[in-house]
């Protein structure tokens, strides 16, 4: 608690360099740390610089394919978490590019795909775990190659311009909506 | 057949009046300040469909809520046009055109005769008035006829009708006490001390039997609104509309450091109408005299307040255009217009664009004809030249020939035209094409929630063992507590950034959040204290806090790590509660005061 509250003050006092962020990422992938100090973490993270700290996610999360087990799926299970609080924070008018193909998100948190603007992510070929995703925002999202434990569906999301009231699966990495 | 000329003038000009105000009515229903109108819009909503108490939430005078109600009186009736948006909008700003009708003819009676129609014509077609009365939809034009009345009284040597006038427009909204020093100085000066006693009785009395309805046991909560619209929520803001922000708020005179915090520059704007009147003392003021004073002080207490928003600009127009008309001052009149158009200016850039104010149509296409043009130290720039030549141009001693006069006079004439025809030209086609493309009218339903959702920080206190203490309060702005009828449609939620099981105790009774009924969000609030906060989970506590009250205070194990984490968001439901006064009979509908309910 004194380490995220050193932090936490450090963080909002000056800004984050990238080479401290990615330190900050690297301790969260590597480390069990308690679901209210994680959370309270991302929340800083997104406040100081969300994009980055995605990145360094994102790119820990392909790395962790070099780490032997367990410390491989450890790491892929703590930074699949990590992107997953980073999409849940983002802001609701953003759609700039966010590149998670090939990344192992596999996760079981309630949240996933929940009321998420998950607008322009790039999930080509990721592994994602089979769920039912509610409300949330796909506008020109990928999902070619992605390998899914289970099905995926999306009810009330929203596909560009129109938000489709009905249940939409994912299927050979199109949403069908039959 | 000067006479027979000044009638043919005279009627050209009433014809460009009747046309001129038939195009506003035209364009009256469809745009608005999403967010202003719709705070309008919601208050006589919360009265007429929840029955919560007048005053709670208004931060004017008494004379502005009168006129909001009465102007959506049509709702209590009929309710089923609630959410006939821009009928709403029409009869929201309705009132307000008349009041800029009213300050047209007394400004057209208070200079010459022969050019009454010119003057009225110049002051509807000011940049600032049209913007703000016809588009914007705020009644700044309420108060300001109040105020332009007043001024022409003093002309007048009316100084109690004055007095009144000024009183009722201080009950409207507070800023005609400005002229009252000038009053008394005038009055005293031309008069006697008798009549200036008696001005201000009149003006403290009708300002108090107007402004004691909304203020009584509501001071702090208004002075407080009032102190965040001027300073910003941490007190030091300076807004983009006033002059003050070309000024560093820090700098070296003499060696000597000055600080200039927004409280001392709206210190003072608000002196300097009372150092104009000392000015009038000096002498026995004529008609230029007072005329100028009213309309130097209506520019200080807007452009040097730092909390000025742009449709404050319209208090400038009604004296600015008045002094020009009493004084036959033409370059006086172009150099207000310069300041009207740097008013609306700021406006564009404050908001970002011309979508906003056409959110009657939703997602139609827009064509981004009005925008923001130049940044706001430039346009401030630009403001402060033309207030200069305001304030030289109306303390020169020799006055204009009647050849300059006329030039000047219709130089303004011509550039406020010009702007009318290019802006309602614009507006017209961005609405045509709206229509054309058959957009639907629900824009407006995102500013209701998001206006009708109260998100309430907690107040945060560490207990020793490792739970804390959180308290809630808004005491003015939870207007559905103690008020069982209102709380039928209102829910409660604890709303988390991301949530960590945890236990709160509510009301002495410990329950875990994580078996409240749950919903996943995906939203941005604003605290009551502006902080804003994204929430992604939300638990309902509704049938925990009903009845609601002012103050709630929790105790939260293990305390949240995440600033203002968790709010309390308060919703009111208007569709619930405008459809169960759809259903009742309508005698029983016109009791807006019964409070009671299961």
């Amino acid at each position: 608690m004194a380490t995220w509250r050193t932090l936490h003050d450090a963080m909002l006092g000056e800004p984050l360099s990238a080479r401290d962020e990615r330190a900050i990422v690297d301790v969260l992938a590597t480390k069990t740390i308690s679901g209210r100090i994680l959370d309270a973490m991302v929340v800083d993270l997104a406040t100081a610089d969300w994009s980055g700290a995605v990145r360094w996610a994102y790119r820990r999360n392909l790395a962790a394919r070099d780490d032997g087990p367990p410390r491989h799926a450890i790491v892929t299970s703590n930074t699949s978490r990590l992107i997953w609080l980073l999409l849940a924070v983002r802001a609701n008018y953003a759609a700039d590019f966010v590149d998670l193909s090939h990344a192992g998100l596999a996760s079981d948190l309630p949240l996933v795909g929940q009321s998420a603007n998950l607008s322009n992510v790039d999930f080509t070929a990721s592994v994602l775990t089979g769920a039912t995703w509610r409300g949330s925002n796909l506008t020109k999202a990928r999902f070619r190659d992605a390998r899914v434990a289970g099905a995926l569906r999306c009810t009330d999301c929203t596909f560009g311009n129109q938000r489709y009231g009905g249940t939409a699966t994912l299927i050979d990495g199109k949403w069908s909506r039959r | 057949m000067e006479s027979a000329l000044t009638r043919s003038v005279g009627r050209r000009y009433s014809g460009w009046i009747g046309l001129v105000l038939l195009v506003e009515l035209a364009l009256l229903p469809w745009t608005a300040h999403a967010y202003d109108a719709m705070a309008f819009l919601s208050h006589a909503d919360r009265l007429y469909f929840a029955h919560v108490r007048l005053a709670p939430l208004w931060a004017f005078g008494s004379i502005s809520l009168a006129v909001l109600l009465i102007s959506q009186l049509p709702v209590l009736f009929v309710p089923g046009l609630w959410n006939v948006v821009p009928l709403r909008i029409f009869l929201l700003k309705f009132p307000a055109w008349c009041a800029d009708l009213g300050s047209a003819a007394i400004i057209g009676a208070s200079g010459d005769p022969r050019l009454a129609n010119a003057w009225a014509l110049r002051y509807l077609l000011d940049p600032a008035v049209v913007f703000v009365t016809v588009f914007h939809g705020q009644a700044d034009a309420l108060p300001s006829l109040f105020a332009v009345a007043g001024i022409a009284l003093m002309l007048a040597e009316r100084y109690e009708l004055a007095g009144l006038m000024f009183g009722l427009g201080t009950g409207t909204k507070f800023y005609p006490a400005a002229f009252v020093p000038l009053l008394l100085a005038v009055a005293y000066r031309r008069a006697s001390w008798q009549r200036a006693a008696l001005g201000f009785a009149l003006f403290a009395g009708a300002a108090a039997l107007t402004l004691v309805p909304v203020l009584w046991g509501r001071f702090g909560d208004v002075v407080g609104a009032y102190a965040n619209n001027s300073f910003g929520p941490h007190g030091n803001g300076v807004a983009t509309a006033s002059l003050w922000t070309l000024m560093p708020p820090h700098f070296s005179l003499r060696q000597v450091s000055v600080w200039m915090t927004p409280q001392l520059e709206q210190l003072i704007a608000v002196s300097v109408p009372v150092l104009l009147a000392i000015g009038e003392l000096r002498h026995v003021p004529g008609r230029r005299d007072v005329a100028r004073a009213a309309m130097l002080a209506a520019m200080s207490i807007v452009l040097l307040n730092p909390g000025a928003h742009p449709p404050f600009y319209l208090w400038i127009a009604g004296p600015l255009v008045l002094y020009a008309a009493v004084a036959g001052d033409g370059l006086v009149s172009v150099a207000g217009f310069t300041l009207s158009c740097v008013g609306v200016l700021t406006q564009f850039c404050q908001e970002g664009s011309d979508e906003y104010f056409l959110l009657n149509f939703g997602s139609a296409s827009h064509l981004s004809l009005l925008r923001c043009l130049a940044p706001a130290d430039v346009l401030q720039t630009v403001g402060l030249c033309a207030a200069g030549v305001v304030v030289v141009a109306a303390y020169r001693r020799e006055s204009l020939s009647h050849r300059s006069a006329a030039i000047w006079r219709r130089a303004a004439q011509a550039a406020v035209a010009v702007v009318f025809a290019a802006f309602t030209l614009a507006i017209g086609v961005k609405t045509a094409i709206a229509i054309a493309s058959h957009s639907k009218a629900t824009g407006y339903d995102g500013e209701e929630r998001a206006f009708n959702t109260f998100a309430i920080g907690p107040a945060v206190r560490q207990l020793g063992d490792g739970s804390c203490a959180l308290t809630y309060a808004a005491s003015d702005i939870i207007v559905y507590a103690g008020n069982p009828y209102a709380a039928r449609f209102a829910t409660a939620s604890l709303g988390y950034t991301l949530f960590s099981p945890e236990t709160m105790s509510i009301r002495g009774r410990a329950t875990r959040v994580g078996s409240l009924p749950p919903t996943f969000e995906n939203v941005d609030v604003r605290t009551i204290g502006q902080q804003p906060v994204r929430i992604t989970r939300e638990f309902d506590v509704t049938s925990a806090l009903r009845p609601f009250r002012y103050v709630e205070r929790f105790v939260e194990q293990p305390c949240t790590l995440i600033r203002e984490n968790p709010l309390l968001i308060y919703r009111f439901d208007f569709h619930a509660a405008q459809a169960a006064a759809a259903a009742m009979p309508l005698l029983q509908r016109l009791d807006i005061f019964a409070r009671g309910g299961r």
